[in-house]
């Protein structure tokens, strides 16, 4: 069993920044998120920050989210997220996000199945703010099988005890429901998840150079695990099958960038 | 001092085979036929882009780099495809078969499919219960008589979290419910292989739910979607479910 909260011994270099070499690079292709045809350029924020559809703005990152849904609840039929939105099998989902804002935030507004939550600090676990359900992803407070979808985009990457929190995506998903989660990757995918950081006693201890994220609210998130491919073996002992989807496989560059799909049997 | 403006216009993206990892221009990936030098064409590369999806997670970019992959056991394959792509990679565990019946092996979207192929009757698949990590088949459910008993032998051939991946073509979208063919409509062409057999049936996303009759969980995958303004592919990857419902 690989320990996510260890340190790795054998640390492999860190990747080089590609950001200068993606920037004015281009695609022509169609945005899975809003169905936009065009091209997909570039900018100086690296792949998964960038190549915005330049009709709705979503990013690589979020369009690979939306080629995973479409990919495991679209039955083959859609091609683009906000088309699936308004079919049955969209409409007849529990969804739960875990965000305060980001495209599906906006394009699942008045869905009859969809929950947001965040971690606030000053709000109660299970009740809300503003419609937005205060939840601690490592002890949720919803019945067991209460979901079909949960999203998670650059969360995973930020909680301190990741395998309680794929713990609880498994207890609440239900049979054939699913887990869509982006994470920053770099393939070759390391073999071991690295702990950056951990929590003793309540308080953060840094293992490697502290690095931060910008959170839903703008305040700094700390990184704490670097994954790797034993992603797929922390969900195996939790009865889930993860995947890393790629939504563009055959463009050179970009094929090592993906979203993860985590499945409940 | 201010740098001045750039106009640069945006630089197209080499791709890359996702059999081999060879780069090639993007413009190629339109076309019919071999595109990387392997002998992948389009087809090809996403046939590839699929199984590496359903048997190896996704974390693999081509079937060499799973083939060199110490941590994912070679695959066992029953290939119907007439393609030859899992033979350049995985040619110790490889059966591979031709389900047409129409005359011996043709070329599949420009590999050299010429060897090592057998007659294989869909209802009766040349392998053991449970015995298999991979089916491929393409182009078959158009016309195959019966698809429910196809996908029970299917399932009886595949392991235990085994995949079969059926790769078909349509004209235009997925429908909801398959839709079966007027019998006196002219029989449709097989594109890889320049045969024909009747379409008996366009078929629709209610496969899937014959799928999981059989015992395999389906879905839909879509490799090309991103990349292709006018995408019409689809592969239909089936899951041998662990447990049966």
């Amino acid at each position: 069993m690989n320990d996510l909260t260890a340190p790795v011994a054998d640390d492999p270099a860190e990747p080089v920044d590609e950001a200068a070499a993606l920037r004015l690079r281009a695609y022509a292709g169609q945005c899975e998120m809003c169905g936009a045809k065009g091209e997909f350029v570039g900018t100086s924020l690296g792949a998964r920050e960038s190549f915005p559809c330049p009709t709705c703005r979503a990013t690589l990152r979020y369009r690979e989210q939306a080629g995973a849904i479409l990919t495991w609840f679209g039955r083959g039929r859609f091609s683009f997220f906000t088309r699936f939105v308004r079919f049955p099998e969209c409409q007849n989902l529990t969804i739960l996000e875990a965000a305060i804002r980001g495209p599906f935030t906006r394009y699942l507004k008045g869905h009859p199945g969809y929950v947001q939550s965040y971690l606030f600090d000053d709000v109660a676990a299970g009740d809300s703010r503003d419609g937005v359900v205060c939840q601690n992803l490592e002890a949720m407070t919803f019945a067991d099988a209460s979901f079909d979808l949960v999203i998670t985009s650059d969360v995973m990457e930020h909680v301190a005890d990741v395998e309680a929190v794929v713990a609880e995506v498994a207890r609440v998903l239900k049979p054939g429901g699913a887990h869509v989660f982006s994470i920053p990757l770099t393939f070759p995918l390391r073999e071991h998840s690295q702990a950056r950081a951990r929590l003793v006693a309540g308080e953060i201890e840094h293992l490697m150079e502290p690095r931060y994220h910008r959170s839903g609210t703008d305040t700094p998130s700390l990184v704490f695990t670097d994954f790797g491919r034993d992603l797929v073996d922390l969900h195996a002992r939790h009865g889930l099958r993860a995947t890393f989807h790629r939504s563009h496989p055959f463009v050179k560059r970009l094929v090592h960038s993906a979203a993860v799909i985590a499945v409940r049997p | 001092m201010t740098a001045p403006a750039t106009t640069a216009a945006p630089v197209p993206f080499d791709y890359a085979c996702t059999v081999c990892g060879q780069p090639f221009p993007a413009v190629e990936f339109a076309a019919p036929g071999a595109i990387c030098g392997c002998g992948a064409g389009r087809r090809t590369m996403e046939l590839a882009a699929a199984v590496l999806h359903a048997h190896a997670h996704g974390i693999p970019a081509t079937l060499l780099e799973l083939a060199e992959d110490p941590a994912v056991p070679p695959p066992r394959v029953l290939d119907l495809t007439l393609d030859s792509a899992l033979a350049l990679t995985t040619p110790d565990r490889l059966v591979r078969g031709d389900p047409f019946g129409d005359g011996g092996p043709a070329a599949g979207d420009g590999t050299d499919a010429a060897t090592n192929v057998i007659p294989v009757d869909l209802a009766a698949l040349p392998a053991g219960d449970a015995s298999l990590d991979l089916v491929l088949l393409r182009d078959v459910l158009f016309w195959v008589p019966d698809v429910p008993a196809l996908f029970a032998e299917v399932a009886r051939v595949l392991a235990y979290g085994g995949h079969a991946i059926f790769q078909e073509s349509f004209a235009w979208q997925f429908p909801e419910a398959t839709v079966e063919a007027d019998p006196a409509a002219e029989p449709k062409r097989r594109p890889a292989g320049g045969t024909r057999k009747p379409e008996r049936r366009v078929i629709g996303a209610d496969v899937l739910d014959l799928m999981a009759a059989a015992g395999l969980d389906g879905v839909g995958y879509r490799p090309g979607l991103a990349v292709d303004p006018h995408y019409r592919d689809l592969l239909l990857v089936a899951r041998r479910a662990t447990r049966l419902s």
